[in-house]
């Protein structure tokens, strides 16, 4: 009995696993992977190159300009530090941490921020003391020993000076016609020995003031004589539009700021913030919501969208291995030899196996690139999950509704393929399940903000939507009857398609020679054959 | 020793179509036993319901003493009329996982294959795709298949079509095989020839109906033997004889005529030698040329089924 399901499914499995295609496309995974996650990083970093830009300032004092610079050094800063801190949330001893958590009470504060924690004070201190050697001597004793060491971006900006053939005063009349020929990359500035191109010139005119809140100048309509000019050659660079402009604005801001307080110490508070604890209530005692609540929250997202695509990519492999046997004629001879529903839930498993490989390929060569790579942030992110794995039900239980979805349409698949003939009966009925695939989730989302209201519940009840209903209510405790029902309800529907599929392919016996009809199929059905 | 195999009274119908009608038969341990009859005549239908693979509408039926051919599968194996194999499986591993199927163990099986196609010259073909095999070879590995496990009986549709002569003379062999090894052989045909060579036990049907079953030769004394004779003297005193019919002139060299005539059972050789020289016919030469089944069929079923079958028979020769 459980003999022959396994021999249907070893057979399943070995077959699969031994085509060529099975093999081309799984050797094809790692090099998509890493095309994916590297290759436009890379083209980015090899692209964008440093951006060269000039600052002229024309006010007065002249102090923006610098201001600016230090601006754009600060948040270079911020960046570095930031991912310092990641990889100290990786590689940390056991003993500076509490539950994949820092341990707060161990460590010295600066260890404990994260980007937007940074002070400039912060920053000031990497960039005067020495940068990322200082940093990670800072870190150093808290780490575990042999930890790789961490990627820290380059700067992505230069500043450099005008060219010193050009007018200075003849930039504040006709500022686009002397930066064209620079901008445009006709004229290259030289740079240590090697030719360069300006990317971007901030112009910084004599009447520049910081902006009042409702002013022209702070909502962009200000005009040239008094707003800071960004000139560039099209629009700005990705680089730059996402720094430039921020430091700019920062150096003003904090410039009105410690003009109205009269003081600069005004500048430390404007850093203050409100103390806040985010509480979970669903624990005991109340606990601090960590960055593994965030993950398991967008867990059933992640792994609802993993289980479609998961489903679509295997969607014809389950559909045609139905049909093998009985477009070879070989079904007389293995209903002889084994029930219909041995073989439908051995086809089943081994398919499922062959799933199980391509996933677990996946992911398994995922984790080694991202590793290879180096990545702190991955590393946190994985000791996260498995944190989930070990200290809650969460990731378990969503594991399960993860198989049962899957073997819920997998058996669809399998019915549906007792049915088929011919490839193209396999692609006919896929249409309508692949409709079928992408409706539930969509409906399930919908309902998804409200785990605990009835709409939630009732779906959980209904096979096909049950899987991605509990999966979304996993995080928000649902009631035990939900539970159960889910999947009980969605273990008897997998158990009646498996019963399905096999009596059309018992059917399908009598059928020799000429295809049947799905329409007399369906008859046949309901008589009992 | 019992019946391996017995059907009674089956009956069958696909809509208000008769496939098998009342039909019983019967087959002991260790016969040949062939299932004859013309295509459509219901020998598909009834192996299939002695299989299980479909249920009868009334009549019994019992196969190695259980109701349920499932229930003694390992100790079967079958080809069924209509072929197929898993296409993209090497022969041998096709044959070995079918093995496997029935409960050999793997090494067994794989082991047992091979052997098998060295045997029967597709050893060559052992590791080759079956869809790179030519039909005449997938058809001999799947038969192959079929006794991989070494069943105790053999249930055959029709496992000479599709075959070349000489595969045809290897197939003949392979099932004499199977008979010295004591194993029970049922196969069904509509080409007689097969039959007659290798079967301890016929079962005729037409139409859906059992119209004959004994031993081959039972079914030839159904019809006296024809006798030749060639002489040169007139024979008019012979064809007189109450006892002698049918006298046909079969062939003429110069004076030499050689006649066919069917006698009565009560005319013995002696007696019709004695007759010859009384009336001074000379014998040349003389037969006494049994009926082939294919006549006893015809004889049994009547014309309509004769084009049938002689259409097939000329096809094959
Ligand atoms: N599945 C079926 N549906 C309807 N009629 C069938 C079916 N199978 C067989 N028949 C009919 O039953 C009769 C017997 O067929 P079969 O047993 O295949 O004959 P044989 O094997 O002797 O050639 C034929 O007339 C055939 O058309
Ligand atoms: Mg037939």
């Amino acid at each position: 009995m459980n003999k022959a399901i396994y021999l249907v499914a070893r057979h399943e499995f070995l077959e699969t696993v031994r085509t060529k295609s099975f093999i081309f496309s799984l050797a094809l995974i790692p090099a998509l992977l890493a095309l994916g996650l590297f290759v436009p990083g890379w083209l980015a970093s090899s692209t964008a190159v440093t951006r060269n830009v000039v600052i002229v300032d024309m006010t007065d004092n002249g102090t923006y300009g610098d201001r600016v610079a230090q601006e754009l050094e600060r948040a270079y800063a911020r960046k570095a530090l930031a991912s310092v801190t990641a990889h100290v949330r990786a590689y940390a001893l056991p003993d500076y941490k509490i539950d994949q958590s820092l341990d707060a009470e161990k460590l010295p504060s600066l260890l404990l921020k994260r980007h937007n924690d940074f002070t400039d004070r912060d920053a000031d201190a990497f960039l005067q003391n020495g940068g990322l050697t200082w940093a990670m001597a800072i870190a150093m004793p808290f780490l575990r020993p042999g930890s790789p060491p961490p990627t820290i971006e380059s700067k992505s900006i230069r500043l450099v000076d005008l060219p010193h053939n050009m007018d200075k005063a003849g930039l504040a009349d006709d500022p686009a016609s002397l930066l064209r020929p620079w901008l445009n990359g006709d004229r290259k500035l030289v740079i240590s020995g090697t030719e360069e191109r300006l990317h971007a010139a901030v112009i910084i005119p004599r009447g520049t003031n910081p902006a009042a809140p409702d002013s022209l100048g702070a909502l962009g309509y200000g005009s040239m004589a008094d707003s800071v000019q960004i000139w560039s050659d099209g629009p700005l660079s990705d680089s730059l539009s996402s720094r430039l402009p921020s430091a700019i604005d920062a150096a003003f801001r904090k410039d009105a700021l410690v003009a109205a307080a009269g003081n600069p110490e005004i500048l430390d508070h404007a850093g203050y913030r409100a103390p806040m604890l985010e509480l979970d209530i669903s624990a005991p005692e109340g606990r601090e919501v960590t960055p593994a609540d965030m993950i398991a929250r967008a867990l059933p997202r992640i792994l609802s969208f993993m289980l479609i695509y998961f489903l679509y990519i295997n969607m014809y492999m389950l559909m045609s291995n139905t049909m093998e046997e009985k477009a070879n004629r070989i079904i007389e001879v293995l209903v002889n030899s084994i029930t219909p529903n041995q073989l439908m839930v051995g086809k089943l498993l081994g398919s499922s196996l062959v799933a199980l490989t391509m996933f677990s390929f996946t992911v398994v060569t995922f984790m080694a690139i991202m590793l290879l790579a180096g990545g702190s942030m991955f590393v946190e992110f994985s000791g996260v999950i498995l944190g989930l794995l070990v200290n809650t039900p969460i990731l378990p239980a969503m594991l399960v509704y993860f198989v049962l979805g899957y073997f819920l349409f997998a058996g669809i698949f399998l019915t549906l393929g007792a049915f088929c003939e011919t490839a193209k009966d396999v692609q006919n009925l896929s249409t309508p399940v692949t409709l079928l695939m992408l409706v539930v989730p969509l409906v399930v989302w919908a309902f998804a903000d409200d785990p605990s209201g009835s709409g939630a519940r009732i779906l959980s009840w209904l096979p096909f939507f049950g899987p991605f209903m509990m999966m979304a209510r996993a995080t928000s405790d649902p009631q035990v009857a939900d539970i159960a029902g889910s999947i009980a309800v969605q273990i008897l529907t997998i158990g009646g398609l498996l019963w399905a599929s096999g009596k059309v392919f018992r059917i399908a016996v009598l059928f020799t020679g000429k295809a049947p009809k799905i329409g007399q199929l369906i008859r046949l059905l309901r008589t009992g054959g | 020793m019992g019946a391996v195999v017995s059907l009674s009274n089956i009956h069958k119908q696909y809509g208000n179509h008769v496939a098998v009608d009342d039909l019983s038969m019967q087959v002991e341990a260790g016969q040949v036993y062939g299932f004859l009859g013309p295509n459509g005549a219901g020998k598909t239908t009834s192996i299939r319901i002695l299989l299980g693979i479909i249920d009868q509408d009334s009549g019994q039926r019992e196969i190695m003493g259980h109701s349920r051919a499932f229930d003694v599968a390992r100790r079967i194996g079958y080809l069924p009329e209509e072929r197929g194999l898993y296409k993209n499986m090497s022969a041998e591993r096709v044959i070995a996982y079918l093995g496997r199927l029935k409960g050999m163990d793997g090494k067994a099986a794989i082991n047992r294959a091979r052997i098998l196609l060295d045997r029967y010259g597709l050893g060559d073909a052992a590791k080759k795709k079956v869809k790179q095999l030519s039909k005449g070879m997938a058809q001999k590995v799947q038969v192959l298949s079929t006794f991989v496990h070494d069943p105790d009986l053999l249930v055959l549709d029709e496992p000479f079509s599709g075959l070349d002569p000489v595969n045809q003379q290897i197939l003949e062999q392979l099932l004499s095989d199977m008979r010295e090894e004591g194993k029970t052989i049922i196969f069904s045909t509509h080409v007689m020839q097969h039959a007659e060579r290798l079967c301890d036990r016929i079962g005729l049907i037409a139409r859906g109906r059992d119209v004959f079953s004994g031993t081959v030769r039972e079914a030839k004394r159904l019809l006296t033997p024809h006798i030749h004779l060639r002489t040169a003297q007139d024979i008019t005193p012979l064809k007189q004889l109450s006892v002698i019919s049918d006298v046909t002139e079969v062939n003429r060299e110069d004076t030499m005529i050689e006649w066919r005539f069917e006698a009565d059972k009560s005319l013995t050789v002696e007696r019709l030698v004695e007759l010859c020289a009384k009336n001074g016919i000379g014998i040349d030469h003389f037969a006494m040329i049994e009926p082939s089944l294919h006549e006893v069929f015809v004889h049994l079923v009547g014309q309509d089924t004769r084009q049938e079958t002689g259409a097939e028979r000329e096809a094959l020769s």
